[in-house]
């Protein structure tokens, strides 16, 4: 595997590994995450955490000050047809954000979380 | 009603004076009986006036502490909830936003928690520190501050000697900290001046 590989595969959100592809962004949807507030983030990998405390949100502005955000977006692979959701918590700060590392959902435990 | 106070004179005074004092009534001591040396001598010109020293480095910290620890214990005899608690580097707030009560604690009046109702406070808002223009923009301090009975309280959410980029993590953090708490602050002065 080269290096641009080996890279891909670790960085990009977006990438089928056993197909060597980028997936398709299939949906998309900010989430507010009240159960989360400044200076008290703990990482959580349990899909039922996030079905439980995930709103939709239609705007970043929409999040009170002090409270997490979470961006969603939902990949499908137009080779295999693998789907992969990816969470991406951050802070809102006025206009900016304070990411926090991304979660990787693909064995199709959050499919349904962007289309309730 | 008793105003705000920052500062307990007494305690401040106390703080420098009394080790000024012994340390002075140590040489004293030191010279008027040890002029020849010895352990006695040892012990007033140099141990006592070390000890005040050191009080004056880590005593301070020291109190400060233990006057953190007790507040909570205060407030839990006052009944109020402090679930909602901001430890800064010179005061602690603490919020309860049901009963519409602000309890403060101060650096320089660690043993006094004082309890206020939110409506004193006049007006609530977050200082970034931005200083700077382009590339060298920064800060090294992001602070909420209030007015309360007339007094101006900053309490620090994020302090450096450095200077940080404002979109900075740690920067971030700060202010995002500090307008919660305006937020919060506000939310509480509303309801009890409604109530």
């Amino acid at each position: 595997m080269g290096l641009i590989d080996k890279w891909l595969r670790k960085y990009q959100d977006d990438w089928c590994k056993p197909c060597k592809c980028a997936m398709e962004k299939t949906h998309k949807q900010l989430f507010a995450l009240p159960s989360m507030s400044v200076g008290h983030y703990v990482e959580h990998k349990d899909p039922k955490y996030f079905r439980e405390h995930l709103y939709m949100v239609e705007k970043k502005a929409d999040i009170p000050a002090g409270m997490y955000a979470c961006g969603a977006i939902q990949y499908r692979c137009p080779e295999c047809g693998k789907r992969v959701t990816v969470l991406d918590p951050f802070l809102p700060v006025r206009d900016e954000e304070k990411h926090e590392p991304s979660i990787r959902f693909e064995q199709g435990e959050l499919d349904d979380l962007l289309v309730r | 009603m008793d105003k705000v106070k920052k500062i307990d004179l007494a305690y401040l005074l106390g703080y420098f004076l009394i080790p000024l004092a012994i340390a002075a009534a140590s040489v004293l001591v030191g010279y008027l009986f040890f002029k020849d040396g010895g352990t006695g001598a040892g012990i007033c010109f140099a141990i006592i006036p070390m000890v005040a020293i050191l009080w004056w480095i880590f005593g301070g910290r020291t109190v400060w502490k233990i006057g953190k620890k007790n507040m909570e214990k205060q407030l839990d005899q006052m009944g109020i909830d402090h679930r909602q608690i901001f430890y800064s580097d010179g005061c602690v707030v603490s919020m309860d936003i049901k009963q519409g009560k602000i309890g403060l604690l101060f650096f320089w009046s660690p043993f006094k928690v004082q309890v206020v109702p939110a409506d004193r406070v006049s007006r609530a808002w977050t200082d970034d520190g931005a200083a700077g223009a382009g590339f060298m923009r920064g800060t090294s301090r992001v602070s909420f501050l209030f007015e309360i009975d007339g007094i101006k309280v900053r309490v620090n959410t994020f302090i450096s000697n450095q200077r940080w980029k404002m979109n900075d993590e740690k920067v971030l953090e700060g202010i995002s900290k500090a307008d919660l708490w305006v937020q919060v602050l506000d939310q509480a002065r509303r309801q009890n001046a409604g109530a």
